[in-house]
């Protein structure tokens, strides 16, 4: 194996233990011959590799959870209303036009606050909408051209 | 990151909230850690962990593990981080000056306490990480910091194997070049 293929390999494959063990260890006798390329192998480690072993991991502090916690507590969807027994369709009426009044207030008053409530809800929905999936390409190589098929 | 298992993901999928905290519990310092190693920037790595967990929890009934779980938490952090790195782009201009003086700490710090060891491994690390583009910023991250294989590392960014091999190369070709100003003569 000559130098160049040699060096080629050691900035990649070699370091990242992606090498099949017979390629290993011609490069491992190539470099007990050649000093040029050995000298490449050790400023690699000390100054490409060895520096991120250090690397710790990190722990997200506590206020990154509150505010997950708070964007997931909006509900995603209207609620349903499953009418299973005919007991329970009269306080299903009930609850029907209670809402249907809350709602309507909007449009009679104009500033209240379920007017800022529904609006609220309207500017995250459409916040979820452009944000939920955005998997913003990459410039090249297509990052994220991919994703769909983990999500069919 | 650790294992997440199947019946934790289906729970959670049903809007099981604690199933989805542990969840949280299990891959937040992977999350975390890859945003803020991307990034170098705390806050906007807090909102990137933010924006992958509510990601996650929204699409997590259409997950359907044809994919490992992993796999895709990879890939939605690394494509998030990415994002946001690339939207500042004052991040992508800063200089190499920091990197003698946090690369000459580094010799030195044998001679320092265990706290100051630390910071000037954390100074190192983020000037080395400044020398790199966003790409090849993201493969090293994946690679030396968590682990990942080619492969791995590939799927999480969407890129094949080669492309992967190629920016580790030049990623590691502008450690060297730079790194030769930090030789002492
Ligand atoms: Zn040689």
């Amino acid at each position: 194996m000559n130098c160049k293929k040699v060096k080629e390999l050691l900035m990649t494959d070699y370091v990242d233990g992606e090498l099949r063990p017979d390629i290993r260890s011609k490069i491992k006798e190539h470099l007990a011959g050649c000093s040029d390329c050995r000298t490449l192998e050790e400023a690699l480690q000390r100054k490409a590799v060895e520096p991120f072993r250090n690397a710790q991991k990190v722990q997200a502090p506590d206020i990154v959870w509150e505010g997950i916690k708070d964007a997931i507590a909006v509900p995603e969807r209207a609620p349903v209303f499953i009418i299973r027994r005919p007991a329970f369709s009269l306080a299903a009426v009930a609850a029907l036009i209670f809402l249907t009044i809350i709602f309507a207030r909007p449009f009679f008053i104009s500033h209240g606050p379920v007017t800022e409530y529904v609006q609220e809800q309207a500017e995250f929905f459409a916040y979820l909408d452009t944000g939920a999936n955005g998997f913003v390409n990459g410039e090249d190589e297509g990052i994220g051209t991919a994703i769909e098929e983990y999500f069919l | 990151m650790q294992d997440i298992s199947r019946d934790l993901l289906m729970q959670a999928s049903k809007g099981d909230m604690q199933a989805f905290e542990e969840i949280y519990r299990l891959a937040s310092s992977f999350v975390y850690s890859v945003a803020l190693r991307i990034i170098s920037n705390a806050d906007e790595a807090k909102e990137v962990t933010q924006d992958v967990f509510i990601k996650i929890y929204n699409n997590l009934r259409r997950f359907r593990f044809r994919s490992s779980f992993k796999t895709w938490v990879y890939r939605i952090t690394a494509n998030t981080a990415l994002n946001a790195l690339k939207k500042n782009s004052k991040e992508m201009s800063r200089r190499a000056a920091d990197y003698d003086v946090a690369l000459k700490a580094k010799d030195d710090r044998a001679t320092t306490t265990q706290a100051i060891e630390m910071d000037d491994n954390k100074k190192l690390l983020s000037s080395l990480l400044d020398m790199l583009n966003p790409d090849q910023r993201a493969c090293i991250v994946l690679r030396e910091i968590e682990g990942l294989d080619y492969k791995e590392i590939s799927r999480a960014l969407g890129i094949n194997i080669n492309t992967v091999r190629s920016r580790l190369k030049r990623a590691r070709e502008a450690l060297l070049a730079h790194g030769k100003r930090g030789d002492r003569p």
